[in-house]
């Protein structure tokens, strides 16, 4: 589907959303492309492998999407992966993996997290979404299992292979709670009430919890949520840093960021 | 399970399903296993009129590398049927291909190739 100038949506939050979901698959596909060839277990790098292929996949059917909408009109160079200069991933995938565990921890975490929108999407108005989600939330039951062994696998190790999968876990988990958006988030409310997808943030994120906190807690990884017995929902047990969050790229400002004009602290490695 | 797809061995030439199309793009491979686009349950959909055909085609999954190759592969092979003078290719994602997908040949090809199916 490709769209012409007179036929194209105008839906800001559709397209800032579509553009974040494929920026986020391109980034991880490419990190993930590192461990096809450095895996712990001969096994695990041909799962990398062909999980880089699919998170590329996904990335590659999202992108053209973007062709469809008025906004692209504002700079044609942001539709496609070769010529967009924007980054709408997290900031987590702007440098390469430290180890393994941060590998298992993005899909786990992160990618466990555009599929629970894709989840959302199933139903969406939206017909080239709707297509699409249920495709990769097939795909996605695949790297699920992946990661859910993966991240049994290192919490039973204990010591240091533990400790690193904790590490990587913490790392991750607030920019991936956010990516939601704030409960009141109006991009992610507006694909709700237009019905693009079947929950508001505060909804997804709470779904999002249900599906990680149980395995986490059997392994008996403490990480920052609890169950509200009154709502029956899991929910975030601090308050997240919005003051880092950048709305239009749907990712945190590093903690370490400074403001522009001053060096960031270390370089950035982009994916 | 196993899916069922036209072919002039159960349709007359002139049925609307298009068998000899169905039958043309069973001579189309993919390009990683030796089984047909049609029996790998690839074509979701096939329509020809006034020399067009209309393709809906779908994949194993969003990220096969082989789309290209496998499309140009169906265009080439359509345009050496009579009449047809030209092809468009839609690729949808609905339905999800799985394995109710497979012909009952598809399936056998599959596992003569040591691939559960």
């Amino acid at each position: 589907m490709t769209g012409t100038a007179a036929a194209r949506i105008d839906n800001a939050a559709l397209f800032a959303v579509l553009a974040s979901l494929a920026d986020n698959k391109q980034a991880m596909g490419r990190r993930y492309a590192y461990w096809a060839n450095g895996a712990p277990a001969l096994e695990a790098a041909v799962a990398a492998a062909a999980m880089t292929q699919d998170e590329i996949g996904h990335a590659r059917t999202l992108y053209p999407l973007l062709e469809d909408f008025a906004q692209a009109a504002t700079d044609p160079r942001q539709v496609a992966p070769e010529t967009r200069t924007l980054r709408y991933h997290l900031a987590f995938l702007d440098r390469e993996f430290a180890g393994w565990s941060d590998f298992v921890a993005t899909n786990f975490l992160l990618d466990g997290a555009l599929t629970t929108f894709f989840e959302a999407a199933q139903h969406s108005a939206y017909e080239p979404l709707r297509q699409r989600a249920r495709k990769i939330v097939q795909e996605e039951q695949v790297h699920r299992a992946h990661a859910e062994g993966w991240v049994r696998r290192l919490a039973r190790a204990g010591g240091a292979v533990r400790q690193a999968l904790v590490s990587s876990l913490q790392r991750l988990w607030e920019e991936t709670l956010c990516w939601f958006g704030p409960d009141d988030d109006p991009v992610m409310g507006q694909l709700y009430r237009d019905g693009f997808i079947d929950a508001p943030p505060a909804e997804l994120r709470s779904r999002y919890l249900q599906h990680v906190i149980p395995l986490l807690e059997g392994l008996a990884i403490e990480m920052p949520a609890r169950f509200d017995p009154e709502s029956k929902r899991w929910l975030p047990k601090q308050a997240l840093p919005w003051e880092r969050w950048e709305a239009d790229s749907r990712r945190l400002r590093p903690a370490s960021y400074q403001a522009p004009g001053q060096a960031l602290a270390g370089g950035e490695d982009q994916p | 399970m196993t899916a069922v797809y036209p072919s002039l061995r159960t349709h007359p030439a002139d049925d609307p399903s298009c068998p000899a199309l169905w039958d043309a793009l069973r001579e189309v491979t993919d390009p990683e296993i030796p089984i047909s686009v049609v029996d790998m349950g690839l074509i979701v959909d096939l329509k020809q009129r006034d020399g067009v055909v209309n393709v809906k085609l779908t994949f194993t999954a969003l990220g096969c590398p082989a789309m290209d190759f496998i499309m140009d592969d169906i265009r080439e092979r359509l345009l050496r049927e009579p009449g047809v003078r030209s092809v468009r290719i839609e690729v949808v994602w609905d339905p999800v291909w799985s394995k109710e997908r497979l012909s009952e040949e598809g399936i056998e090809l599959m596992r003569t190739w040591g691939i559960s199916a």
